[in-house]
């Protein structure tokens, strides 16, 4: 039995063209978008990039929405949130000293604090959730959103996702020699939010069904198979009626077994690999992928995979098709 | 009728010790365990600190621990996770620091501060994941056999408890067969500067509820429970169900919860709905009770319009082991699960006298508690987040 919910709304903020900056890092930036000034949002000023993101898409996914009830949620993914916040705060802190420095930028150092933010300015009172990680945890916050308003926990839920690449990020991985190789994606920004609500509020967007399996980080591809199938079978499709197979991982041997399990599996789908297309945007590549699995033609199977775990989502039928 | 879901395990590290025993005994004695603690800046003075002891880090501290707890409830719920065939485990933690001292001891290396080493604060490289929000899940799920993968919640202070409440959706709906559900969280220099700077410290030991009552200590902890579905498990293992779940948003303000206390009301009132009892039906109320101004008289508020002219019992954990943040959620229900299993109410230390504004009051001694009793355990975090959860004691 699927998950029924429609998809009342969405905006999202893609990464722009790649570039290299100084330190020859290859980058695809978020673009202009974040420096117009939202309405209501004065509150934002001490708001990172990716806060001022992730307010920026859950405002205007809002209001293409329409009003939503008190008892609404939010379901927010990032894969680096608040990093340029929480360097910031340190340096203060080793500037100043801890009996001086200033609490106004403290509330910031948490990836929930954006939200908190969009929550207020939206009159959201309902569940409050956020998941630390990347696609695969933008998936788990897209399932659990779908799963409480299927159960009545809440009318309506904005999933939403943000991630940025600042100057700490960038040292970060530098230092970590985790900085992406010739072979894999290249390091992008992205922000996307999706509205969802209750399949009996028929007059809003178009309807999706869909169900999800979960399995191991860094699977083989036994483990990929068996979550495969196992979301196959929860959305009642069968493998032979994917159209469109659609990656958000990363890592190209992850993404290697995906393909082999795929394509065994699914044998006529059109594949797409979504960080091949717009770089390795951190959570939003999970929300980019159902978004487009609504553009596609018949079933689709997203698949992302991490250290963390394995997400696969199968998304049965979607009323544009 | 969605499938009940039971505890099964546990274990804890903390400033009371390590183990459920030991854990418990601290609760009894009802004891504030704070002490002064080298948090590797020579300039901070943490003077009123409940943390494990003793604190060498080998690596991450919040990875150690985890790792841990995590371990120790699976290996006690073994017998049990057994009797399935292939059973599907997932990891959900609870914490809103993560690898917060990973990248604190990084960034201050590639600062250049003095203060680049001292307890908690990890020497070497790790991977740069390690340090993220959710670095410690990703390294101790590496350590454990978990077939469905590892997520982090991550609402401040109420983590543990929404992560607890998605592991029971997640069992009932069959996604997995068995939850480890985890809390930790560690301090560092950032993470106590910046509550010091909020005002919120209490440089003694707290006293919620309590008139006069200034400010938190804070704890550390890491927490893990192993929970299934009631169809899995012997009857006889069925003592303590986790029964209900309901959360919330305040939006209202990102540090300074909504005074009227409607958002923890409707948590609370989802939560009682969810395991289809009403608040006169609650005998123990496990409070977030952190002992600030704000916070003490949001709940207070809450319960009021909650249970009216009712009187649950109150406790409050963190005058002993101190406000452990993102595991505090784990903390509170360790504290109801073996009070549900034991049939008793620990008391709450008390320093200060009583707030008169505030009718319900922590227990100032232990009291018996019904068989088959049901018991509510509120979270409150930055940000908004109330989380409201619903336990029922089986039986003896």
């Amino acid at each position: 039995m699927t998950l029924d919910v429609h998809l009342s709304a969405h905006h999202a903020l893609l990464p722009g063209p790649l570039l290299k900056d100084h330190d020859a890092v290859a980058l695809r930036r978020l673009g202009d978008a974040l420096a117009e000034r939202l309405p209501g949002m004065d509150r934002y000023s001490r708001l990172d990039r990716y806060g001022r993101a992730l307010a920026k898409v859950c405002a205007e996914a809002a209001t293409s929405a329409g009003s939503l009830p008190l008892e609404s949620g939010l379901s927010v993914a990032s894969l680096h949130s608040c990093e340029e916040t929480n360097a910031q705060f340190d340096l203060e802190l080793i500037a100043k000293g801890p009996r001086t420095v200033s609490p106004l930028l403290f509330p910031y150092t948490l990836p929930g604090a954006a939200a908190a933010e969009a929550a207020m300015h939206l009159r959201l009172g309902g569940p409050y959730r956020v998941y630390p990680g990347g696609a695969d945890a933008a998936l788990v916050a897209l399932l659990t959103a779908a799963e409480g308003i299927s159960e009545g926990e809440m009318p309506a839920c904005i999933v939403a996702t943000s991630d940025v690449v600042g100057e700490h990020t960038l040292r970060h991985l530098t230092h970590g020699r985790s900085l992406p190789g010739p072979s894999e994606p290249p390091l992008a920004e992205a922000a996307c939010a999706l509205v969802l609500r209750q399949a009996s509020d028929a007059s809003r967007g178009p309807m999706l069904a869909f169900e999800a399996a979960l399995g191991p980080g860094d699977p083989h591809e036994p483990e990929l198979e068996r979550t495969a199938h196992e979301a196959l079978e929860r959305a009642g499709v069968q493998a032979h009626e994917i159209e469109q197979v659609i990656s958000v991982t990363t890592r190209p041997e992850l993404a290697e077994h995906e393909r082999r399990v795929t394509e065994k599996i699914t044998r006529n789908a059109e594949r797409l690999s979504l960080p091949w297309r717009l770089g390795n945007a951190g959570a939003s590549l999970g929300l980019f992928a159902l978004l487009a699995a609504t553009e596609g033609q018949g079933p689709a199977l997203v698949l992302a995979t991490s250290g963390n775990g394995t997400v696969t989502l199968v998304l049965a039928e979607c009323s544009l098709w | 009728m969605a499938a009940g879901v039971y505890i099964v395990a546990g274990d804890v590290l903390c400033g009371a010790g390590r183990g459920v025993e030991d854990f418990w005994h601290a609760m009894m004695q009802a004891q504030p365990l704070q002490r002064s603690c080298d948090l590797g800046d020579p300039r901070l003075d943490a003077t009123c600190v409940c943390v494990p002891e003793p604190r060498t880090p080998t690596g991450d501290l919040a990875t150690s621990w985890l790792t841990t707890v995590c371990s120790g409830a699976l290996t006690q719920a073994q017998d049990l996770t057994s009797r399935l065939r292939e059973p599907r485990v997932a990891l959900l933690v609870g914490s809103s620091l993560g690898g917060m001292s990973l990248f604190e001891a990084e960034h201050r290396r590639s600062a250049e501060s003095p203060s680049t080493s001292g307890i908690g604060i990890p020497t070497g490289t790790a991977p740069a994941w390690q340090a993220l929000y959710d670095g410690p899940t990703r390294a101790a799920a590496a350590e454990l056999d978990t077939r469905l993968g590892a997520w982090t919640l991550n609402t401040a202070c109420s983590s543990a408890a929404n992560a607890l409440g998605l592991a029971r959706r997640w069992l009932q709906r069959g996604r997995i067969d068995v939850a480890v559900v985890a809390g930790v969280d560690v301090i560092s220099p950032f993470v106590y500067a910046g509550f010091a700077s909020l005002r919120a410290i209490d440089d003694g030991p707290t006293s919620p509820f309590a008139e006069g009552r200034r400010g938190l200590n804070l704890g550390e902890a890491a927490v893990a429970m192993v929970l299934m579905r009631g169809s899995d498990l012997p009857e006889v293992t069925r003592l303590v169900e986790l029964a209900g779940y309901g959360s919330s948003c305040d939006a209202h303000h990102l540090t300074r919860p909504d005074a009227s206390g409607d958002g923890l009301v409707r948590a609370m009132r989802t939560a009682l709905a969810d395991g289809r009892v009403q608040a006169d039906d609650i005998a123990l109320l496990s409070a977030h009770a952190t002992g600030t101004p704000f916070n003490d008289s949001m709940e207070g508020a809450a319960f009021a319009k909650v249970f009216g002219a009712h009187t649950p019992a109150m406790h409050a954990a963190k005058p002993v082991v101190g406000h452990t943040l993102g595991a505090a959620g784990a903390i509170d229900a360790m504290v109801v699960w073996q009070a549900l299993m034991r049939h008793t109410a620990p008391p709450t230390f008390r320093r200060l006298p009583p707030d008169p504004t505030l009718a319900l009051q922590p227990l100032d001694r232990p009291q018996a508690l019904p068989a088959e009793s049901y018991a509510l355990s509120t979270s409150s975090g930055f940000g908004g987040s109330n989380v409201a959860l619903l336990f029922r004691g089986a039986r003896s």
